[in-house]
């Protein structure tokens, strides 16, 4: 609170109001004496006028020394009861007549000086006659009692001392209204503030509802489209398998599988953005994999990029889908390098981020940031970057699904994505993952491409799919590759299955189907054959299947749509690998 | 009462007009010293409170203050009226044995017997001439007439007769009077 303030009004200090009531104060007090002297003046006057009269009255009675006449002339002031004393005395000073209403002493001679009676009134007149003095009157009257008189100037100084309290009351009145002006500003303030936060609460909210809605529709689509392109892909592995042709037909099947492998990918992005592709977890040293995808990199960026890499020493395991990282940091510096035309720098650096450590988590987190040096984002941009379906490129370049299926990899592995721009000064998104610390086992490299691999008829797969197409496709493409299959259409029937024949090597099961769904089949399946290898296929993930989506380590996974390389690959691995 | 006698005999009598006169008991005609001298300040006092026809007093005219007959003030009124003066009229003593000169007078102290004091007041008449008579001569009364009640010199005043002889007595004067006569009842 300023009182220099004007904002309410003039507002006079709590000095100049207190000084006004004392200025009030001494003028009344001013009045009432000034009412006063002029009131004893007054009074003098007046006895100064019945002393004349006197004298005029007892001019003849002094002039010839008549004591009676005198004394009758003094005693007619007797009804004065203002008049404490009244005497007349002779030429020479001497009394003649007089009296005193109060008993005290009436003085016997002017010429000695007159007892001191400063509160009375003491008024003399010369008695003449024809010009020359023949006594003198005295007179000495009651000044009003001091209670007298401030009764009868009591009303003045309870009129100044009222002006003075209204002031002093205005004052502290008006003193309350600021203060409590200055609180209902604040509070005002406060509940702008509040219904900002609130409105930025409740638009996150919303944004976070738009994106959950985008999420399961497209999840839902997802899965019904990675099913169908299971089918296809698997039709069209089958048909080239057996297709003698080289000629146009298998021109024709190499363009379909383009279409649907396309497909696929659509629907692995859109998955990812819904935060329910399914993942498979494994500890990852950052450094390293920055330095693999920075040799990719290069190849891939062209030359206009220079590639910089700053990787910090010691930096913490993560746990994460190491396919899906690097898809996602492949997937940034591709952004990066449209952004920059081609032309520019692209920066890669790992970092460790300690909780508290100016982050806003208090959880320890590796940094994996991209920058890049193009003209930056717009705040408008920057805002709905992670919007999917929201692209600055051209229809024909992108999906719009970049950032939206970083984001949503990186928050399913439970980090965050950060994105700052400057307009001028490049763009850098920040990827913050948990730091993993738990046991330090980091997946050797595994080889990524083998001679497809065939099975045999001795080996017995158990195929389970409630979808009669999707397990059809299955089945065919495991007898293609050599293996001998049993087809369930539930779980249910699986496990009669299972009870009857004892010669079955693998369990190969999808996740999600009504009734017994693929994980309880497996546990249940564990229950009589604990060593029982077993292959998840699935289109997507369900909070009822995983947890979050992930995998628990040590159980393969298959995502459909998969090809019959990597079938035959993900068989061989499981069965020759005995990975459980 | 002793020690305004002590005072009056220290006083000079020109200054004793306000004081309370006490004078001996009457035993006799005889005045004493201190109604003789109390009755001459009188005498040249009362010309402040009496007012003449301008015929008989012109301004600046001196007012004659007599004694017609017998004298019983002596050199009291002398010393009583010297330098004494009334509204601008210095006031002069002047003795007249009989009463045929009264008319040359202003006021006039009506001594002697009780004889002469008729005689004095018939030659005054209706004449503006203020008779002053004393109850000790006679008990006739002029226009002011001295009483002597208790120890005090006091006096009445016949206003009715001073009317019609053309005479105006200021109510100060008619004040201090024993009595007032004012019509003409007895």
């Amino acid at each position: 609170m300023t009182v220099g303030s004007w904002k309410n009004g003039i507002r006079l200090p709590q000095a100049v109001v207190s000084f006004l009531a004392i200025i009030v104060l001494l003028l009344g007090l001013g009045v009432v004496l000034q009412a006063d002297s002029s009131y004893r003046t007054e009074r003098a006057e007046r006895a100064q006028v019945r002393a004349r009269i006197l004298a005029a009255n007892v001019t003849a009675a002094a002039d010839f020394g008549d004591q009676e006449a005198a004394q009758e002339a003094v005693d007619a002031f007797r009804a004065d009861p203002s008049a404490r004393i009244v005497a007349v005395y002779d030429s020479s000073g001497q009394l003649l007549a007089g009296f005193s209403r109060t008993g005290e002493p009436i003085p016997q001679s002017l010429r000695r000086p007159l007892p001191d009676a400063s509160a009375a009134i003491k008024s003399f007149a010369a008695v003449e006659r024809d010009g020359a003095r023949v006594g003198t009157v005295y007179l000495m009257g009651d000044a009003l009692p001091l209670y007298r008189r401030i009764t009868r100037f009591a009303l003045i100084a309870a009129f100044a001392v009222g002006v003075s309290l209204i002031i002093l009351m205005l004052s502290l009145a008006q003193r309350t209204l600021r203060q409590a002006n200055v609180k209902l500003a604040s509070a005002i303030a406060d509940l702008q503030a509040e219904v900002e936060t609130r409105e930025a609460a409740e638009h996150q909210l919303r944004q976070a509802q738009k994106m959950e809605a985008i999420g399961q529709l497209t999840g839902g689509i997802a899965h019904d489209f990675n099913n169908m392109l299971a089918i296809v892909l698997g039709g069209i592995d089958i048909a080239e398998r057996r297709l003698d042709d080289t000629g146009k037909a298998r021109v024709a099947l190499a363009h379909a599988k383009e279409g649907a492998n396309r497909a696929a990918d659509l629907t692995r992005r859109l998955l990812a953005f819904a935060r329910q592709q399914p993942l498979q977890p494994q500890v990852i040293d950052a450094n390293l994999l920055v330095s693999k995808i920075s040799e990719l990199l290069e190849r891939t960026l062209g030359g206009g990029v220079i590639i910089e890499t700053i990787l910090a020493d010691d930096v913490w395991h993560i746990c994460a889908d190491p396919g899906q990282l690097e898809n996602a940091l492949l997937n940034l510096c591709v952004n990066a390098r449209d952004a920059m035309d081609g032309e520019g720098t692209l920066k890669i650096a790992t970092r460790n981020s300690a909780a508290g450590d100016g982050s806003a988590s208090n959880q320890d987190h590796v940094v994996l940031s991209i920058s890049d040096t193009g003209p930056g984002m717009p705040p408008e941009v920057l805002t709905r970057a992670f919007e999917p379906f929201y692209t600055t490129k051209s229809a024909t370049k992108g999906t719009g699904l970049g950032l939206a299926q970083v984001d949503g990899f990186v928050r399913q592995t439970g980090g965050y994505v950060e994105i700052n721009s400057e307009m001028g000064h490049g763009v850098t998104v920040e990827i913050f993952l948990p730091r993993y610390t738990g046991p330090q086992e980091i997946s050797p490299e595994k080889i990524v491409t083998q001679p497809t691999q065939k099975g045999s008829k001795g080996e017995v797969i158990l195929v389970v799919d409630d979808e009669f197409h999707v397990r059809q496709m299955s089945a065919e493409s495991l007898r293609e590759l050599g293996y001998t299959v049993i087809e369930a259409a539930n779980g249910d029937e699986a496990l009669a299955i299972m009870a009857k024949r004892r010669d079955i090597n693998m369990l190969f099961t999808d996740i999600v189907m009504p009734g017994i769904n693929g994980r309880e089949l497996a546990d249940k399946a564990r229950e009589s054959a604990p060593d029982m290898p077993i292959i998840f296929t699935t289109g997507y993930t369900s909070d009822t299947t995983f947890q979050d989506g992930m995998v628990d380590r040590g159980i393969v996974l298959l995502s459909k749509p998969f090809t019959i390389d990597q079938l035959a690959q993900k068989m061989r691995q499981v069965l020759d690998g005995r990975t459980r | 009462m002793g020690s305004i006698i002590r005072h009056l005999s220290r006083a000079s009598l020109t200054g004793v007009a306000a004081i309370c006169l006490l004078v001996q008991p009457a035993s006799a005609a005889r005045m004493s010293s201190v109604e003789v001298a109390v009755k001459a300040t009188f005498l040249t006092k009362f010309p402040s409170y009496l007012d003449w026809p301008s015929k008989q007093l012109s301004p600046g005219a001196p007012i004659n203050v007599c004694v017609i007959g017998a004298d019983p003030f002596g050199p009291a009124l002398e010393q009583a009226i010297a330098g004494q003066s009334s509204g601008g009229h210095m006031l002069i003593l002047r003795r007249y044995p009989s009463a045929s000169d009264i008319d040359k007078c202003h006021i006039a102290y009506l001594g002697g017997s009780g004889r002469e004091v008729s005689a004095a007041l018939a030659n005054a008449g209706v004449s503006p001439v203020v008779t002053v008579t004393d109850s000790r001569n006679a008990n006739l009364a002029g226009i002011i007439h001295f009483q002597l009640v208790g120890n005090s010199v006091k006096f009445d005043i016949d206003a009715y007769k001073a009317s019609r002889a053309g005479l105006a007595i200021s109510s100060k004067l008619l004040g201090l009077a024993r009595k007032v006569r004012r019509t003409n009842a007895p």
